[in-house]
């Protein structure tokens, strides 16, 4: 009866280790042909100096998938710049909405 | 509303050689099952054995050989590991909540002693090397310069130490996840809770390359290649020795002594053989699945190379026929046992102890100089 309640116990202190363990999600290889801009909607940097091995701009598509891409191709770094006009486009649109309302 | 021709396409074809970053879940699968099962028999284990061993010195026979000093540094080192190695799994389970100078401190005192660990199994064996190879001529100085080991001993920490500044310099506590995020929808994002790694974390890109590839060459390199080779050549000089000699008991303790190697190379060479393959293709385009076959291998091998840990004590220490005689007066002082019991053990202590008889009768006095190498 001893050895259950130690044996109980011991387990319940193991449980409580049972979370998630840290990994880096990260990208391993790039996609080979680009992708529309307006595919797109938005974009993560992965750097080098932290747990991923390889500089990657991770797009994010409009059906909520995410794309490698390599920064040093210069449809890359086009699509980063479209991406920021659209930012751009909807900051404006957005001021000239409040701006109508007042 | 926007009305831009350029949206109205299909997309069914861009998924096609798409490339996603990698999943983990199946490594994070295995990480658990280790964690709550493997790591916590290894690290009771090994704490009790080396706790054992810590104590016996201390307590009853003292370190009267370069051997026994060599012993009791890789106990401690052992013990320091498997006291870390608990430490760093609950603080991966919460994230770092102790902070940015436990982080430093657990992962330095990890590198350190994988190091020291090591380095002083080399020295065992270069000992043993002296004492059997070398017998005649290294009797006198072995014997009279105690000194020397505790300054081998001094030096292989301060290596190891040196060897684990960029452990402790590199490592830092910070917020998980990709940086400069920039979503156009923010309304379609789920704010998630801030997770906290303990992790390198270099200031360019550059010390990110030259550290990502100098830290685990110089692990492979020190910490296992270069205690193979001493261990290598010193075991095989003494198993050469041991055969030329005409006692009796000589292939027991050339089982001994390839029964150490063995388990060595066994514990130790997945692992490092792994990691210096990860090392070779790291900043390489990979495939996921495997990036995750190398991935799960490494965590497997690392654990075998833990349970080394809670065997040293049975592969050197206990090995020992003084070490176990002066481990049984513990023994009889806490419970008290009576003489009936020391003498059922006499006949196999005489028995073991007859290996190195002749020796023993022309380079000691006594026996309790005697090293914990007499098998």
């Amino acid at each position: 009866m001893g050895n259950i309640k130690i044996c109980t116990l011991y387990f319940i202190v193991l449980l409580s280790f049972l979370v998630e363990t840290e990994s880096a999600i990260c990208c391993l290889r790039y996609v080979k042909n680009p992708r529309r801009c307006g595919f797109l909607k938005g974009y993560d940097i992965q750097i080098m100096t932290e747990g991923c091995d390889l500089p990657a701009i991770i797009f994010h598509t409009v059906t909520g998938r995410s794309i490698c891409a390599n920064p040093s191709q210069n449809w890359t770094q086009e699509r980063v710049l479209c991406l920021k006009k659209k930012a751009e486009t909807m900051k404006t649109k957005t001021m000239s909405m409040f701006t109508t309302l007042s | 509303m926007i009305n831009d021709s350029s949206e109205n396409y299909n997309y069914g074809d861009y998924y096609e050689g798409a490339v996603e970053p990698c999943s983990v879940e199946s490594r994070q699968k295995l990480e658990n099952f280790l964690r709550l099962f493997i790591h916590p028999i290894i690290c009771v284990a090994g704490f009790i054995g080396n706790s054992l061993v810590i104590v016996t010195y201390a307590l009853y026979k003292r370190t009267k050989s370069m051997t026994d000093v060599y012993l009791l540094n890789v106990a401690i080192a052992d013990i320091l590991f498997v006291v870390a190695l608990p430490l760093i799994i609950y603080s991966e389970q919460h994230s770092w909540a102790m902070g940015n100078m436990s982080c430093k401190l657990l992962r330095g005192i990890y590198s350190v002693n994988l190091y020291s660990g090591m380095l002083l199994l080399a020295c065992i064996s270069g000992d043993r090397y002296l004492a059997i190879v070398q017998a005649r001529r290294s009797f006198r100085l072995r014997s009279s310069t105690l000194l020397y080991s505790h300054l081998v001993c001094a030096a292989v920490w301060l290596l190891a130490l040196l060897l684990s500044l960029p452990t402790f310099i590199f490592y830092e506590r910070y917020e998980n996840g990709l940086t400069e995020s920039t979503f156009l929808f923010n309304n379609n994002t789920i704010m998630e809770e801030i997770q906290y790694v303990c992790s390198f974390k270099f200031e360019s890109n550059e010390t990110a390359r030259m550290m990502k590839t100098i830290v685990p060459s110089s692990q492979v390199a020190v910490g296992f290649f270069l205690p193979l080779l001493i261990m290598g050549f010193c075991y095989s000089s003494v198993i050469v020795t041991l055969l030329r000699a005409k006692n009796f008991q000589r292939h027991k303790a050339v089982r001994v002594v390839l029964t150490v190697v063995l388990v060595f190379v066994v514990c130790h060479m997945p692992y490092n053989l792994v990691l210096l393959y990860h090392t070779i293709n790291l900043f390489e385009q990979q495939e996921c699945s495997h990036e995750e076959a190398v991935a799960l291998t490494m965590t497997i091998t690392e654990s075998l190379a833990y349970l080394h840990s809670c065997l040293n004590p049975l592969l050197y220490a206990f090995i020992g026929v003084n070490f176990r005689n002066h481990f049984r007066k513990i023994l009889r002082d806490i419970w008290c046992l009576g003489k009936n019991y020391m003498s059922a053990r006499r006949s196999s202590r005489v028995t073991t102890e007859m290996y190195l008889s002749t020796r023993r009768s022309m380079d000691y006095s006594n026996n309790e100089n005697g090293t914990s190498f007499t098998m």
